[in-house]
């Protein structure tokens, strides 16, 4: 281990190919630490062909790109540091025997995990790192491309469901247990992947790329630190839940999640969601609350800085907003609050700025109900904005209407620029803007309207609670501040003593695949 | 202050009652007590809401209840609903006849363009490669050019499709053509190297005249390019430009020889060069033109490594190539037998040439069907997998197998029927005998009829075993399809060999025959386990 911090840093769906909150996060994070800590990309793509959006810093020293999909021989792109010869000898050595005596056991057991993902967690971690061994001596494809586990999955279903007299509707149909399994092989991608040693993995989701972080406590004892910017099982069973797919398999696949978020949320040595409100979900699957810490995010104070309103702005009352236009950010109510505050100040303008490509239904959703309420002269689409900086300043106040957040940066920015937000009380704004904005209910129009009239109207309480914000963004909410406080845990981490979790394996599957390893590979 | 109307809070839930209905609303049937939770959330509504407006201590608790509730409602109504057996009846006869004559015309389009040569002959005595007058060398040449060519580009033209239809399935046209690029330039590579080979052997072992084998090879190059340019469009599915191009072609080759007089070798030759050049520039400008549109070049994407492509392929690759030799081993076997011997290595034999091109177009009838069943296939393949539940998973396996055994009756029904009515059509030519002297010619060696007879039944044990294939195909399991072909290519070697030397060179075609009933015997115990294990397959197509 060399003398400065390494991190495995993990991401789906995000840095460094595709945009994003997160994705400027952990930018932002991985640049200001250039010359102190070397990062390895772990990174989950929906397909093989993404480019990197951003420049990235020297110390990023390699890339695991693992694509989920698109791909029909993905190991190709997460273990190009051995010919594929060696995968096809690896192919061939993954014979019927092999995957009947040395997979089948842990796969029977895993299936037991996911139609019941709240047994304890830590067998999870076991079958997940007994997965992982197996994966670096045979192939991923051919062994779960086999008729054995196929067979299995069917039987153990079957076996499940062998008493069942609930409503018809919850019994998986075929489409649930082929696409079932295909997701399996999909999804479960990173037990397949090398893992280097590093001083710490880093987590940015509690989701399928903590796979790895798991397997590497195991393997070499390499302590975690997750960071949750959402909470990924909240999310996966909103989108699952109102998703299409029938009853069985939405239920698979939050099973799949629950399994993989109560294990990293086990094995976990720090979660560190980005603002406290995530902990009341994150101990419900098994995070502690001594392993748990917010640490916030941060905005540089000298990017959003306060500044006199442009020209097109000046002289007339402002709210501006910065927010993709799609239901949770329930732009609808902030029109209703725009009609709301111009029978107080006729002359008010809301402007929001944000893409309009995320949902195009719910933004001619909004166009429309703007022209219903005569409001084309009171709020504008201003679209996508490419320095955000620039946004807030425009305004006199700003608004977020949003249903559900985290701890959104629109709202810190706001604050640094000297701007009060009204805002709806979600997530962890509360945390921040408390004192120096005004919080609603969510969906009271009534309410965000009241808000905004008393700021735009009172200049004098707009001022203090403006200048207030400012204060704390600098006290509390830096960048710096923010990357220390990571900086510091990688060090502590690094320095810390390794006991690898392997030595203490108590499922008899996943002992017996280890054993059989030791003795064969 | 202004007056405030309902509208300014209407979205506010402040009725359990209602909150299940707008939950259930979202999500259906909730997963659990925590989807419900996290959705109510996603409302907007907080623990304290949870407590103020609903009088439970946290959302938690409140979706504990609205489970509950909605858990109750869906009890009951499934309770009163009649339950319903997964229904696997076939879809509608209506539905299932349109069906078959859309796909049905489809899969005649794909053949047209060899119709379209037929009739030029017929009509004009040429076509793009073919003259009546050809003496038997000049045929023996042109022929094996042909068999060469169709061999040797067999395994690309099957990479070739399947890489194409792989790419485009998923709309990306960058990498179908650049996996066009790399395999074409495979292609015209081996063919220039096989070109090399096949004249140098030919000084060292001198099978033919060195400038008879010179005319044979330009043929070769000239048609494998061809194969290999249509090859293309047909992945493109543009199967109207390849006939519209292939009979502009004829027209050039007609206008050399009738027109400009330039004689039949160059008349060929331009005729094909305008088409490789017409079929090889729609494809570039084609996939050019989607790339630009799509803008798909702004993403960078590459293929997979070359190790990892042929992996994938191979199994494609020595499919395409084994089907070809399968489709030309008798005439190689018939045409370098006695009596008498062959003048060289290899003699064309035009009453054996006649009866397998007789066969050919009942081929063309039948194999046209293949389009039909592959397409109903797919069709019902993932409606009938929601449909069915994992307890009539057996049920779901037997509706399937009993699909195939209707297809491969289908495909046996148009068989005979094409066979029957491609003899008798044909065959009543002979009416015109006296009056037309190639008809005489046609029908004066007995051999013709013969071999028509062997090759159509072959062709249609051949078509059985292609269906298979198209089914192992559509589930990503090439490796079924390869071995059953190569188990068809070795038989018809072995019979036709033995048959050809024991019997009399027509009798290669019984090879034909006994090397298609291997493959459609060898592929339908495959498809057979296939199609009982069907739910396995589909899986494991990833």
């Amino acid at each position: 281990m060399g003398s400065r911090p390494s991190v495995l840093f993990e991401t789906e769906g995000s840095y460094p190919y595709h945009g994003g909150g997160v994705s400027t996060w952990a930018h932002i994070l991985c640049s200001e630490l250039e010359n102190t800590v070397d990062f390895t990309i772990l990174t989950l793509t929906g397909n093989p062909f993404v480019e990197s959006r951003y420049r990235l810093p020297s110390n990023i020293k390699s890339i695991i790109h693992v694509p989920l999909w698109g791909a029909e021989e993905p190991v190709q792109y997460y273990n190009d540091l051995i010919p594929f010869s060696e995968h096809i000898r690896r192919k061939s050595a993954t014979t019927d025997e092999v995957v009947k005596k040395i997979y089948f056991p842990m796969f029977r057991d895993f299936v037991g995990c996911i139609l019941n993902p709240f047994k304890p967690a830590r067998e999870f971690g076991e079958i997940l790192y007994g997965f992982w061994k197996y994966y670096q001596h045979y192939d991923y494809k051919s062994t779960l491309s086999s008729w054995l586990v196929w067979t299995e999955f069917k039987s153990r279903l079957s076996d499940h469901f062998k008493n069942y007299a609930g409503i018809e509707e919850e019994l998986p149909r075929v489409f649930d247990m082929t696409f079932g399994m295909r997701w399996l092989y999909h999804f479960m991608m990173p037990l397949a992947v090398p893992i280097p040693d590093v001083s710490v993995t880093h987590a940015t989701l509690a989701g399928f790329p903590t796979i790895s972080s798991i397997v590497a406590k195991y393997e070499y004892g390499i302590p975690i630190l997750l960071t949750d910017h959402g909470v990924f099982i909240r999310e996966q069973l909103i989108n699952i839940g109102r998703s299409e797919y029938p009853f069985f398999s939405k239920k698979l696949l939050v099973d799949l999640s629950t399994f993989v978020t109560r294990a990293i949320y086990h094995h976990a040595d720090l979660i560190a969601p980005v603002t406290s409100i995530n902990k009341k979900w994150e101990m419900k699957f098994e995070g502690e609350e001594n392993r748990i810490r917010p640490i916030y995010n941060g905005v540089d104070p000298e990017i959003f800085r306060p500044a006199a309103k442009p020209e097109h702005t000046a002289g007339q009352p402002t709210v501006v907003a910065a927010a993709q236009v799609f239901q949770l950010k329930d732009i609808e109510t902030m029109i209703r609050s725009c009609d709301y505050v111009r029978r107080e100040i006729p002359e008010v303008q809301y402007i929001l700025y944000g893409s309009l490509q995320v949902d195009p239904p719910y933004v001619e959703k909004c166009k429309k109900l703007v022209e219903e309420l005569g409001l084309k002269n009171n709020f504008t689409f201003g679209g996508f904005h490419n320095t955000p900086s620039m946004i807030f300043n425009e305004g006199d106040i700003s608004i977020l209407s949003s249903i559900s957040e985290g701890f959104p940066y629109t709202v810190i920015e706001s604050m640094s620029c000297s701007r009060p937000v009204v805002s709806t009380d979600v997530g962890g704004i509360r945390e921040a803007l408390e004192g120096c904005g005004i919080l609603c209910k969510p969906r009271d129009a009534e309410a965000l309207g009241e808000g905004v009239i008393k700021l735009l109207k009172d200049d004098a309480l707009r001022l203090e609670m403006g200048q207030k914000a400012r204060d704390r963004v600098l006290l509390r909410y830096t960048t710096p501040q923010s990357v220390d406080n990571y900086l510091q845990v990688y060090k502590d981490f690094h320095q810390q003593e390794r006991h690898p979790l392997k030595e203490n394996l108590t499922v008899p599957s996943v002992k017996k695949c280890i054993n059989h390893i030791k003795a064969h590979a | 202050m202004p007056e405030t109307p309902d509208t300014y809070k209407n979205n506010v839930i402040t009725d359990r009652e209602e909150l299940a209905e707008q939950i259930r609303e979202l999500v259906g049937n909730p997963l659990s007590v925590w989807a419900v939770a996290a959705t109510i959330e996603s409302l907007g509504i907080r623990d304290i809401d949870a407590h103020q407006e609903f009088g439970y201590s946290s959302v938690f608790e409140l979706a504990h209840h609205v489970y509950n509730d909605i858990k109750q409602q869906i009890q009951f109504e499934a309770e009163n609903e009649e339950r319903k057996a997964t229904d696997f009846e076939k879809p509608p006869r209506g539905e299932r006849f349109w069906r078959f004559l859309k796909y049905y015309s489809q899969g005649l389009l794909f053949s047209l363009p060899m119709i379209s040569q037929i009739i030029a002959v017929i009509l004009f005595r040429y076509s793009l490669w073919a003259w009546l007058e050809f003496n038997e060398a000049q045929a023996t040449i042109v022929a094996f050019g042909t068999i060469l060519a169709f061999v040797v580009t067999g395994g690309f033209t099957q990479t070739l499709g399947r890489s194409v239809t792989k790419y485009m399935s998923e709309t990306n046209y960058l990498l179908a053509f650049d996996a066009t690029k790399k395999i074409m330039k495979g292609g015209v590579i081996t063919t220039a190297i096989v070109a090399v080979l096949f004249y140098v052997l030919n000084i060292i072992i001198p099978f033919y005249p060195q400038g008879m084998l010179f005319l044979g090879l330009i043929y070769y190059v000239l048609i494998s390019l061809l194969i290999l340019a249509s090859g293309v469009l047909y992945a493109l599915e543009q199967r109207l430009t390849i006939l519209l191009i292939i009979i502009s072609g004829t027209a050039v080759v007609i206008f050399g020889m009738d027109v400009l007089n330039i004689g039949i070798y160059l008349s060929h030759w331009i005729g094909m060069g305008i088409t490789i050049v017409l079929l090889g520039g729609y494809g570039y400008l084609y996939l050019r033109i989607k790339v630009r549109v799509l803008r798909q070049n702004l993403v960078k994407q590459s293929l997979p490594n070359t190790e990892v492509r042929y992996y994938i392929n191979y199994r494609y690759f020595i499919y395409g190539f084994c089907y070809f030799l399968f489709l030309f081993l008798d005439r190689i076997l018939a045409w370098s037998a006695g009596p008498p011997p062959p003048a060289f290595i290899m003699w064309f034999n035009t009453p054996y040439e006649l009866g397998m091109d007789w066969a050919l177009i009942s081929m063309v009838i039948t194999i046209a069907v293949l389009e039909y069943s592959v397409q109903a296939f797919s069709y019902q393949l993932m409606p009938l997998q929601k449909k069915a539940g994992f307890r009539s998973l057996k049920k779901f396996n037997q509706y399937f197998r009993g699909f195939y055994q209707r297809q491969v009756f289908l495909v046996f029904v148009f068989g005979i029927i094409s066979i029957v009515l491609t003899f008798y059509s044909i065959n009543s030519l002979r009416l015109f005998g006296d009056d037309v002297p190639e008809i005489r010619d046609f029908f004066a060696n007995p051999m013709t009829t013969r071999v028509f007879w062997m090759a159509s039944v072959s062709y249609l044990f051949m078509i059985i075993g292609l269906l298979h294939s198209l089914f192992f195909f559509t589930l990503n399991k090439p490796a079924f399809a390869m071995y059953s072909i190569m188990g068809g290519v070795a038989v018809n070697f072995v019979v036709g060999y033995t048959c050809s030397r024991v019997l009399g060179l027509e009798y290669a075609a019984l090879g034909l025959g006994a090397g298609a009933l291997a493959f459609a015997i060898i592929s339908g115990l495959i498809a057979k386990s296939f199609f009982k294990h069907l739910d396995y397959y589909y899986y494991s197509a990833f």
